[in-house]
């Protein structure tokens, strides 16, 4: 079982592998194979799964992903972008998805923070509002 | 007999040269003709006495005795028989008390249940009002709950159907620049929340 301190080793390498990027996954497999020598299985597999989590974190964190009922237009979509760039070092990598069950409007998520804007949520929240 | 001793003297021939010594010559004389021995006599007398003496002594002491016992027993009797009823009044009155005082206590006794039975009653039929009451209070306030979830339950259906119905009349007849307005509305609404 991984400990505390594996565990902030595994996030602290997902977040310099993330950062360096296309060097950084090239530069990972090395460092793993350092960093897993001489462990047990369990550790091995504990200690990859606290990474992958720690990964997709942080590639969540640069990732923008706006869903929308249909597909947004490069205005839009720059506006948000532009937006959400604000304050950052490093470009945010952009997703987008189309979900007509929104009905109109979008929801976009950055990391662990959603923003829903849809007429599906809005309606969604006056029925709760009902209740 | 003093009839007959008078005639003989009034048949008698009279002595006057006599006097008392003739006098009872002639008694003597008189009692010879009847037979009369003063001899005899002084043996009947002395027999009587003895006889009389023995009867006393051996007949009418022990019956007087015996009468007498016979009597104080009777007495003893009697002054047991009142003194027994003495006593039986005595004890009736006691009686005649006792139960006077049992009356009395069963009275009160009495009068205490009914009393505690008064009080039981009225204590009970408090208890079963308050019961009664609460068992009411808490019948209305379940009605009360259950009225208010099936209300909830009721707006909560209505408000899915509402929102269900709402986007599918939505989607159907929204047309793309109204689509295209409420993306760029979000759009800001978004921008300003970040």
């Amino acid at each position: 079982m991984a400990t505390s301190q594996d565990s902030k080793l595994a996030k602290r390498l997902a977040l310099l592998v993330v950062e360096a990027g296309e060097q950084g996954v090239a530069e990972l497999k090395p460092a793993l194979e350092k960093i897993l020598a001489g462990r047990s299985a369990k550790d091995r597999k504990a200690f990859l799964k606290d990474f992958h989590k720690a990964a997709v974190r942080e590639i969540q964190k640069e990732t923008l992903t706006v869903e929308s009922a249909q597909s947004l237009s490069p205005e839009v979509l720059s506006q948000l972008v532009i937006k959400f760039s604000e304050g950052r070092e490093r470009p945010l990598q952009v997703v987008q998805k189309t979900n007509p069950e929104l009905i109109a409007g979008m929801k976009v998520r950055l990391g662990d923070t959603v923003y829903d804007a849809s007429l599906a949520n809005n309606l969604q929240n006056l029925a709760n509002s009902i209740r | 007999m003093l009839d007959t001793i008078l005639l003989l003297a009034s048949s008698a021939p009279v002595h006057e040269s006599t006097g008392d010594t003739g006098l009872l010559a002639s008694f003597v004389e008189l009692l010879n003709n009847f037979g009369v021995e003063p001899k005899l006599i002084i043996a009947q007398i002395i027999n009587f006495i003895l006889v009389a003496f023995l009867l006393w002594k051996f007949a009418f002491k022990p019956v007087m005795a015996t009468l007498d016992e016979r009597q104080r027993k009777n007495s003893e009797g009697l002054q047991f028989a009142e003194e027994s009823k003495t006593q039986l009044e005595e004890t009736e009155k006691r009686q005649a008390e006792v139960l006077r005082e049992a009356n009395t206590k069963a009275q009160d006794i009495l009068h205490e249940a009914r009393d505690s039975a008064s009080e039981f009653e009225d204590k009970m039929k408090g208890e079963t009002a308050t019961q009664i009451e609460e068992m009411r209070k808490r019948a209305e306030d379940s009605n009360e709950l259950e009225r208010k979830k099936m209300l909830t339950e009721v707006r909560q259906e209505v408000a899915r159907l509402v929102v269900m119905t709402s986007g599918k009349v939505l989607q159907r007849e929204l047309g793309n620049d109204e689509k295209l307005r409420l993306d760029k509305a979000a759009a800001e609404e978004i921008s300003q929340l970040n």
